[in-house]
């Protein structure tokens, strides 16, 4: 008997069922001392890894595409009634997981029987996050939007779109509550440099925060509606023009407004929300700052006037800076102006000022208006004793011409104190 | 936005025989499937194309040993491309005529003390020169090939940099399938066991119909 046969012996299966339908066989193997190293260290040694991970497809699923979930995901096809297949093996020390497709039939689920972490509660915890982060994935794959863009030959890591695939995950794994701060940690680079691109990394960790925002600003049913977005030229389009057309379509069903509008509103308020988390004023998760700590602030100024430019400062492309003023005492009013550095980037450029208490509170807060004679963007907010600063956000709202090439924008700021 | 895919290998045609040129051009690119082939006729366009901003990076360069610098001029033997290449590592393929001359005798013994050694195909024989070709070649890629997906595998499945960087197994898995798809009817039979160690391949003519992790079971 050869390896492969030896091992189709050794198989075991278990059946997930849900709501009364077989919808995943989970194949696994116990560990034999019979057999070769290479086989043996792909069994089992706990029963128990198989119960978690068939509890957490049973539970993640549901919440995913139960009747009563809010996400609102189109349940798994199972091609033939038969049910999606789940391999546990080991998968070495590179992998935790991960949904996958042979090219030619449904999609199945790989998940490792080694355990990454350093004690049963956390293996346990992580296990349970990465079936709900591989189910979208399986999930994503089904739907009509994910089949366009593959269309260019282009899978995995070489996907100019995957980043969003990645980040729809990670912010349903957030929203999941199981073990966010798990991946938290990921977040450093988004803490660290705002003014990086939204799709600056494949692996959605520059993009989850905003769509952990959406997700709490619009419902969670965001997330799948991307999948569900099918404009003519979808296949041509760049994920964050899909997503551009998925928040309009949220916000705005009559389709009043335009698309860049939207889109540069509801990114703007993103940007301002993400440098107020830890304070509890903002939408997205505080526990974010224990982990990285508060997004980066580029300048904090406390003499005015203030005439501040930096030409290396750039603003990249879905990309933000922060700036504070700490006006004096007795002043009733900050007026600022933005000033893009290059004129073809005012349209694209958007700020917003937020007065804040000393305890973190909004005590006011105002968009910066455009206005294109001038070529600048300027506004003023009110400040009285309880004003300890005033957070400036400037958003480069540029999708990108191509990726890894960068829409960049720089700006000049001016403010004075009355 | 659609992405042509990218081809596997690039590969400098520089030869002055217009017909020679075309033939083989045509020949490499269709033996050799996600090969894409650069051909000059002159030094100078052969330089253009080293020089030009987008270059591809090349794999390999078959060279005549004897080209004009310009369209019109005589035969040289030429080092401005050998030079060139020599700096950029790019493993390089004479073909020649002329052995028996003087300054391509020179030419390939400067060359041959260097590391690789300098290869050489005579042009004397067509039949065999097109098999030597091909085998040159063919070889070139098996080893490029068999190197890119054993280091995939090993970077997918024996480090723990994804987990460590949080990110999900999906893309690295799928790009690792696609690339062994693609560089499948390339590999040496040691890659193609290391492959087959992970996953359950099913083929036909030498192309891969499907891609499964070892062992899938069958789903009944």
């Amino acid at each position: 008997m050869n390896d492969v046969d030896l091992q189709e012996a050794l198989l075991e299966s278990r059946v997930v069922s849900i709501d009364g339908r077989e919808m995943f066989r989970v194949r696994f193997s116990r560990r034999v001392n019979s057999v070769s190293e290479s086989m043996r260290r792909h069994g089992i040694i706990h029963e128990s890894v198989v119960n978690e991970y068939c509890e957490a497809l049973k539970q993640h699923y549901r919440v995913l595409c139960g009747l009563d979930s809010d996400y609102h995901w189109a349940p798994l096809t199972l091609p033939d009634q038969l049910a999606c297949p789940v391999i546990l093996q080991d998968l070495g020390s590179g992998l935790m997981g991960a949904a996958t497709t042979d090219g030619m039939t449904s999609p199945y689920l790989a998940l490792s029987t080694r355990s990454h972490e350093a004690t049963p509660g956390l293996a346990s915890r992580r296990r349970a996050n990465v079936v709900l982060h591989e189910l979208v994935h399986l999930l994503q794959f089904q739907t009509q939007t994910w089949n366009y863009w593959p269309q260019r030959d282009c899978w995995g890591l070489a996907d100019p779109n995957w980043w969003l695939h990645e980040a729809v995950a990670l912010a349903i794994e957030a929203e999941s509550g199981i073990a966010p701060v798990s991946w938290y940690p990921w977040l450093w680079n988004w803490a660290t440099k705002p003014q990086t691109a939204l799709d600056a990394d494949s692996h959605g960790a520059c993009a989850a925060p905003f769509l952990q925002f959406l997700i709490r600003r619009f419902g969670r049913s965001i997330a799948s509606s991307i999948y569900r977005i099918t404009p003519s030229d979808v296949a041509s389009m760049r994920a964050t023009k899909v997503l551009a057309h998925t928040i309009r379509q949220t916000v705005d069903p009559q389709n009043v407004e335009s698309v860049s509008d939207i889109f540069q509103s509801v990114f703007l308020d993103y940007c301002t929300d993400a440098a107020l988390v830890g304070s509890g004023a903002a939408t997205m998760d505080d526990a974010i700052t224990q982990v990285v700590g508060q997004r980066m602030r580029t300048a904090v100024f406390s003499e005015f006037p203030v005439h501040w430019s930096d030409p290396s400062a750039e603003i990249n492309h879905l990309a933000c800076r922060y700036f504070e003023f700490v006006p004096p005492e007795n002043k009733v009013c900050l007026k600022v102006s933005v000033t893009p550095e290059a004129s073809e980037s005012l349209p694209v450029v958007v700020g917003s000022l937020v007065a804040l208490s000393r305890e973190d509170q909004v005590l006011s807060s105002a968009r910066l208006c455009r206005s294109l004679s001038v070529g600048e963007l300027s506004n003023s907010i009110p400040l009285n004793n309880q004003t300890s600063r005033v957070l400036l956000t400037v958003a480069n709202t540029a999708h990108g011409t191509g990726w890894a090439q960068h829409d960049m924008a720089r700006v000049s700021i001016t403010a004075t104190v009355d | 936005m659609l992405l042509e895919k990218s081809p596997l290998f690039h590969v400098l045609l520089v030869e002055d025989d217009e017909e020679l040129n075309g033939d083989l051009k045509w020949l490499i690119e269709k033996k050799f499937p996600g090969t894409a082939v650069s051909s000059a006729l002159y030094v100078s366009t052969a330089m253009e194309i080293l020089n030009s901003a987008d270059v591809p990076v090349f794999d390999i360069a078959l060279l005549d040993v004897r080209v004009p610098l310009f369209p019109g001029g005589d035969p040289r033997t030429e080092t401005q491309i050998a030079d060139r290449l020599k700096e950029s590592g790019i493993a390089s393929v004479y073909m020649t005529s002329y052995r028996a001359t003087d300054d391509v005798e020179t030419f390939i013994k400067d060359r041959e003390l260097q590391d690789p050694p300098l290869k050489v195909i005579s042009k004397r024989d067509l039949n065999r020169f097109q098999d030597h070709v091909f085998k040159t070649i063919g070889d070139w890629f098996t080893d490029k090939a068999s190197g890119v997906v054993h280091n995939e595998l090993r970077r997918v499945f024996g480090t723990a940099s994804i987990i460590r960087d949080g990110r999900s197994g999906t893309a690295d898995l799928m790009s690792l399938q696609r690339t062994i798809i693609d560089y499948w009817c390339y590999l040496s039979e040691k890659t193609r066991r290391e492959v087959r160690e992970r996953f359950e391949v099913v083929e036909h003519d030498g192309t891969v119909n499907a891609l499964r992790l070892f062992p899938m079971g069958s789903q009944s």
